[in-house]
């Protein structure tokens, strides 16, 4: 006895199939369509499974590649019984199918079909000689061709097509992706059919996608850019289309992965707030630093009056100190903030590179992080003020030696630290681009957008003065060049400075 | 037509054969009523879908009336030509109320 599953989309077949080989002591089970088929393996492992080609919701051909992709349905035999099978023969054989069978009159078919099941008994599946069974005596359906060649085209165009398409049940379920949708939601096709389409978002805004789905059901519904989910790490928009005719009732959602998108506006409006930090930041600087000058003026004074006076004169030394300690950081918020109008002249990002490791490489080998640096000599010279990118070199090998110092053991697996440079196009301008990327602690999504402004730190009191990484960027941007940032939290941190080569000839 | 005949020759007891074309008259049936609609909505996709649903049924039971006919509203669809897909469902149709018995 064998548990055999039948799936065809027309009842006829069906009965037929039950009461052929339920004679014959098999158990048989029964399914209209791929998706109740699906339903149907979920839970049992037939021996056999005989399926249609042309089915409603998922048809048998990707039936045939679910079924192949899953290691618990590796063992069962497939065969495919189709009318399809007189028109198509060559795409037939690269269905992944063990036996194939055309579909004709009972008695040709039922005999075909105990052919295969004895052949299943003594002779091994992968030997059976891959041919089509029953072809003899059927003609040649020259309609049926031609619509094969329709839906080949139509399947040209949503195969290549830059927006993900799926089409769902009623029920949410996935029954069709095609490959752009596969690649923006992550998941390989045959996982994701039959999958809960709601599943695919995180579970706080599931709810509010099935209110979209659900919504009256009749119209078309967007959602646009400003109120984009997410999948897979890409922010997507949805245009959700009901479909219904008098059979049955489906949704068209049509995904546009607009990450990239969001990424730019995030930028801008990055360098926005960063413009106008400045402007607030030059300005109290500025205020400040007359009052500090007056206060260390006036305390030399008081200086030179209590020379006799040793506890007088700790406490104005005191003062000094701490109006010096303003001093310095008014004079690093105004490196942000301002274009120093120092001389520029050439220089090579590998020395300025070098020289900067110099300074830290000892510490990174201590900590066991594996540093590796792949910088070209054929870079050009490129003007630079050399000690202010040395410095936002610093500040950065500095912060990637924190986070990776800071993961825990059991995290971190391997700590390394890639230094690149490479040399980079973007908007028509060429930049030498150098990456630093370290497998670090990461930087919290929440706070991605703010780590440049100034007096902003994660470090613990103390530890870090919150102006690095302003500092950096301010010095990036006088250079007319460009600080970029990318982190995933506990994975990793990239940071990119490019700085223009364009400048030696300006 | 004789369908102990064709059960012979389909291999099959006379009443599993009845028992079939009933199966088959009655999808049919609700089949038909999907094409009608499709027809009307010139929804090419969906009538030829259901007309490769009733032939494959058709060609199983050797059927061969309602074979030709099912041939004949897809090959009438290819060709642009839906006015006479129409008036071959209608025949099909008629086809289907009148075989109460077979």
């Amino acid at each position: 006895m064998k548990k055999i599953l039948v799936v065809d989309n027309h009842p006829v077949m069906l009965k037929f199939m039950s009461n052929l080989l339920e004679k014959k002591g098999h158990q048989v089970l029964t399914a209209l369509d791929g998706l109740s088929a699906l339903d149907i393996l979920k839970t049992n492992i037939p021996d056999v499974i005989f399926a249609d080609l042309v089915m409603p919701n998922i048809s048998g051909e990707k039936l045939c590649r679910i079924v192949r992709s899953k290691p618990e349905l590796k063992e069962v035999f497939l065969v495919i019984l189709s009318a399809l099978a007189v028109e198509d023969e060559t795409n037939l054989l690269d269905y992944d199918a063990d036996a194939f069978i055309a579909k004709g009159p009972f008695d040709k078919m039922g005999d075909h079909i105990f052919t295969i099941l004895e052949q299943l008994d003594t002779v091994r599946p992968h030997e059976m000689p891959k041919e089509i069974l029953g072809r003899k005596n059927l003609y040649g359906r020259q309609i049926t061709k031609e619509l094969l060649a329709s839906k080949n085209h139509f399947e040209a165009t949503l195969n290549n097509i830059s927006e993900g398409i799926l089409e769902l049940t009623a029920e949410f379920k996935i029954i069709y992706a095609n490959p752009a949708a596969v690649s923006i939601i992550g998941i390989p096709e045959e996982t994701l059919l039959s999958k809960d389409f709601t599943k695919l978002f995180i579970e706080k805004h599931q709810n509010k996608i099935k209110g979209l789905l659900n919504f009256q059901k009749e119209t078309q519904r967007m959602v646009t850019h400003d109120a984009s989910f997410e999948i897979n790490n890409n922010q997507v928009m949805l245009n959700i289309i009901p479909i219904k005719n008098d059979v049955h009732k489906s949704i068209l959602i049509i995904l546009k992965n607009i990450t990239s998108q969001k990424q730019i506006e995030a930028q801008l409006q990055h360098a926005q707030r960063m413009e106008a930090i400045g402007t607030l930041a030059a300005g109290v600087a500025h205020e400040i630093n007359n009052p500090i000058s007056g206060i260390i003026g006036y305390a030399e004074i008081l200086k030179d009056l209590n020379q006799e006076q040793p506890a007088e004169k700790d406490i104005i030394n005191r003062i000094i100190k701490e109006a010096d300690r303003i001093a310095e950081i008014v004079k690093n918020l105004l490196s942000f903030a301002r274009n120093r109008h120092e001389e520029k002249n050439p220089a090579n990002i590998k020395d300025i590179l070098s020289s900067t490791l110099g300074l830290i490489e000892k510490r990174l080998i201590k900590d066991g992080i594996q540093l590796s640096v792949d910088v070209p000599d054929s870079l050009p010279d490129i003007k630079v003020r050399s000690h202010e990118i040395q410095q936002v070199f610093l500040n950065i090998l500095n912060n990637a030696h924190y986070g990776l110092k800071q993961k825990p053991l059991e995290l971190s697996g391997e700590k390394f630290l890639n230094i690149k440079c490479e040399i980079k196009e973007v908007e028509g301008r060429n930049f030498i681009r150098t990456t630093i990327y370290d497998s670090g602690t990461g930087i919290p999504k929440n706070i991605l957008n703010k780590i440049c402004d100034p007096f902003f730190s994660t470090k613990p009191p103390g530890k870090g003065t919150g102006l690095g990484l302003s500092i950096s960027h301010g010095i990036v941007n006088n250079h007319k060049g460009k600080l970029l940032f990318e982190a995933l939290e506990g994975k990793y941190t990239k940071f990119m400075v490019d700085l223009p080569i364009d400048a030696v000839q300006s | 037509m004789n369908s102990k005949k064709i059960s012979e020759k389909l291999g099959l007891e006379e009443d599993e054969y009845l028992e079939l074309v009933e199966l088959f008259i009655e999808t049919s049936k609700s089949d038909l009523k999907n094409l009608q609609s499709a027809i009307n909505n010139k929804n090419i996709e969906m009538i030829s879908g259901i007309a490769h649903s009733l032939k494959g049924a058709a060609i199983n039971l050797g059927l061969d009336d309602y074979l030709e006919l099912a041939k004949s509203i897809e090959k009438t669809t290819r060709d642009g030509k839906l006015e006479e897909t129409a008036k071959t469902a209608e025949i099909f149709q008629e086809k289907l109320d009148n075989s109460g018995s077979f």
